[in-house]
């Protein structure tokens, strides 16, 4: 199995406390069982790796990451995947990457505390045999310009291949993926300055590789999921072609950038680019007229099903569709 | 006295030729029929308790059998000899109780295989032999639960087998040993830990030994016992930069071939492959013929897949001589040029990035 070429490999997002209310609830709940079905689920839905992170004040963090990833070990259908170790804690990412026999990814380090501690947790990385994220941080803070992330993104590369011998195809950078259409003008900018560093990153830096948590990049559309999924499948229709190679997503709703309508796909990408200073005003107009197109309603619209066989299979297969794939085929 | 011998770098005879490791020892060990005074020998006279079958401290109550099955082996043809230390940990003599030998039994075992070599060497201008300290699997797992009803228990943890490895990882570096194995590796996790140890102990020492790399696959689906495909367990194993990964015991020569294959593509760096002389019969011994053995071995040096051959379980003299002239003349497989790509793993291989294989034909 493979990822490679021009592929972008989906990092499933459900299996992360701080994003997934439900997935909290289970951890904090103390049912892992159900928990471990997230995880399945996350699989069969596409993800490619699987993010885990248990940074939650209520729990023992370091506890609940050994053990999910203990009990994921003993499932054959989910351990055949890699595993991404999400913390901000140091401890709790070095107790994870001590149940991985896989080679897994971390998520993340960062220059936040000075060179020092970024070196030191490089070399346990290496020495442990995984890849990491690094995030677009540094001493002043969180990058949010094209050229700040950049900077810090190559200040970040010459210290880890020069100074720590780490595998320059080992790093993913994540440029960090900001909330736009806020109403904070500075913040109109954001999605335009990652796609811009990722291009300078993918040119610049060879073989590292470039990610990000893309639901951040709607968070103002809160409980509009339909709208939130189009800007989602539009931003990386962009930030893909820039050469963003992966991305922590929800691997089961993922819209097809060619099913978001017209009208809605224009203004999402004003937003997107920065294009007029109404931009947002101009999204905010629409967004509750189009409550009904995402993946969900997909699913649940069987006009596709009138068309012939053919037709019905590549719709499937575009939508990622399973419910009819055996009658289809056998028909076919 | 004994004299000291510069060695040539392993690493640069492997560019040259095929380079042979040694046969068996458990079973060469076997083949002696030592009784419990030979295990207890004048060192532990008097003990209560009973060692038979604690191969290891047989470097401690034997030296002289365990240094003449060296030195059987170098006879042999073997360039490279392995250390009777592979249950050379605490985790491992806690069996016997043995855990406060475990310095003493790589110290001595380690040399041991020196004085083989260099008895050898010192008879043989212009020959090299190496010490490769050997380091077993333990028999604790830390990818998996023993206990059914809680998968998610182990029974044993990173930090205390990484502790384990290294004390007896030290021992071996202090006596000697030109070289580390890592063998019969069938939890990826228990072989990372061990890594952690040896980067650390070469840290402290400021001297580092070349790491040979070994896994067994336990069924003809070519999976570890803990479920890695052997693509998987060279992209988790990959960040020591061994000198070579390979494949040991499990099912014989012949079972082995299509898993070995695969390690050699997808490697790049030196195979070293030692398979069992065939598979156990009923009464649990080897009868694969030194000559059959030896023909399979040929075929696969003929196929390009191999830099270091030897034997393990029912291996014998026998066994590595035939080997030796076997692959005697055939070139050595050429490190392959794979295109550079992230290379993650959990029990299957995931590639990001880099051509398709399509595109490069791999």
């Amino acid at each position: 199995m493979n990822g490679s070429g021009s592929q972008f490999v989906n990092i499933g997002e459900r299996t992360n406390v701080t994003g997934s209310a439900r997935f909290r609830d289970l951890i904090t709940g103390d049912d892992y069982e159900a928990a471990l079905e997230v995880a399945r689920q996350q699989v069969e839905s596409g993800a490619q790796i699987i993010d885990v992170n248990m940074d939650e004040g209520m729990l023992d963090s370091e506890a609940a990451m050994v053990r999910f990833l203990n009990l994921i070990a003993s499932e054959p259908d989910i351990a055949r995947i890699p595993v991404m170790i999400d913390s901000s804690k140091w401890s709790v990412i070095e107790a994870g990457l001590k149940c991985v026999q896989g080679k897994s990814i971390v998520n993340s380090i960062s220059l936040k505390e000075g060179e020092a501690l970024f070196l030191e947790q490089a070399r346990r990385i290496r020495h442990y045999g995984a890849a990491t994220v690094v995030m677009a941080f540094d001493e002043a803070g969180q990058a949010d310009t094209a050229d700040r992330k950049f900077n810090i993104c190559a200040r970040s590369y010459n210290l880890l291949t020069e100074v720590v011998g780490f595998a320059p195809e080992d790093i993913i950078f994540d440029p960090n993926i900001f909330a736009v259409a806020t109403g904070i003008e500075e913040h109109n900018n954001y999605a335009v300055a990652f796609i811009e560093a990722t291009k300078r990153i993918r040119a610049e830096l060879p073989h590292a590789h470039v990610s990000g948590g893309v639901s951040n990049l709607s968070f103002s559309f809160r409980g509009n999921n339909a709208v939130r999924e189009a800007m989602h499948a539009a931003f990386l229709y962009h930030a893909i072609r820039a050469g963003m190679d992966m991305g922590i997503v929800n691997a089961g709703q993922i819209m097809v950038y060619d099913d978001i309508p017209a009208d809605l796909l224009e203004r999402i990408e004003d937003v997107l680019f920065n294009r007029r200073a109404d931009a947002t005003d101009r999204l905010l107009e629409v967004a509750d007229d189009h409550r009904g197109i995402g993946t969900a309603a997909v699913k649940k619209n069987l006009k596709w099903r009138d068309g012939n066989v053919a037709e019905r299979l590549e719709y499937a297969l575009v939508h990622g569709i399973a419910d009819f794939v055996i009658e289809d085929t056998e028909e076919a | 006295m004994i004299k000291l011998h510069s060695k040539k770098p392993l690493a640069d005879e492997l560019s040259e030729r095929i380079v042979i490791m040694d046969g068996a020892m458990g079973t060469e060990i076997q083949a002696l029929k030592l009784v419990s005074t030979d295990y207890h020998g004048k060192y532990f006279e008097g003990l209560g308790s009973d060692l038979t079958g604690n191969n290891d401290i047989l470097n401690l109550t034997a030296p002289d059998a365990i240094r003449d099955i060296h030195l059987s082996y170098l006879t042999a043809g073997a360039d490279i000899v392995v250390t009777n230390t592979f249950n050379g940990t605490t985790i491992s003599q806690a069996d016997y109780a043995m855990e406060e030998c475990v310095a003493e039994i790589n110290a001595e075992g380690a040399r041991l295989a020196y004085e083989a070599c260099n008895h050898i060497m010192d008879a043989t201008p212009g020959r090299t032999c190496w010490v490769a300290g050997a380091i077993g699997p333990t028999n604790k797992t830390t990818s998996i639960s023993p206990d059914v009803n809680d998968p998610g228990y182990r029974a044993i943890d990173f930090e205390t087998i990484k502790e384990s490895y290294k004390q007896a990882s030290r021992a071996l570096l202090v006596g000697g040993v030109d070289l580390f194995l890592l063998e019969t590796i069938f939890d990826t996790l228990n072989a990372k830990a061990c890594i952690v140890a040896l980067e650390e102990l070469f840290e402290e020492s400021e001297e580092r030994r070349p790491v040979l790399i070994s896994g067994t696959v336990t069924d003809l689906s070519g999976r570890t016992l803990t479920g890695q495909t052997p693509e998987a367990f060279w992209n988790s194993l990959r960040h020591a930069q061994p000198l070579t990964i390979g494949l040991n015991c499990s099912m014989g020569a012949e079972g082995m071939r299509p898993h070995l294959a695969e390690l050699s593509r997808v490697a790049d760096t030196y195979i070293c492959v030692y398979p069992n002389a065939g598979l156990p019969n009923e009464f649990g011994e080897y009868d694969e013929e030194a000559t059959q053995t030896a023909g399979l071995v040929r075929e696969w040096a003929e196929a390009g897949l191999v830099n270091i051959v030897g034997g393990c379980c029912g291996t014998t003299p026998a066994h590595v001589s035939a080997i030796r002239a076997a692959v005697d003349g055939v070139a050595p497989r050429t490190i392959p040029d794979r295109p550079v790509a992230m290379r993650l793993s959990g029990l299957e291989p995931f590639t990001i990035g880099g051509p398709t294989d399509e595109e490069t034909g791999v």
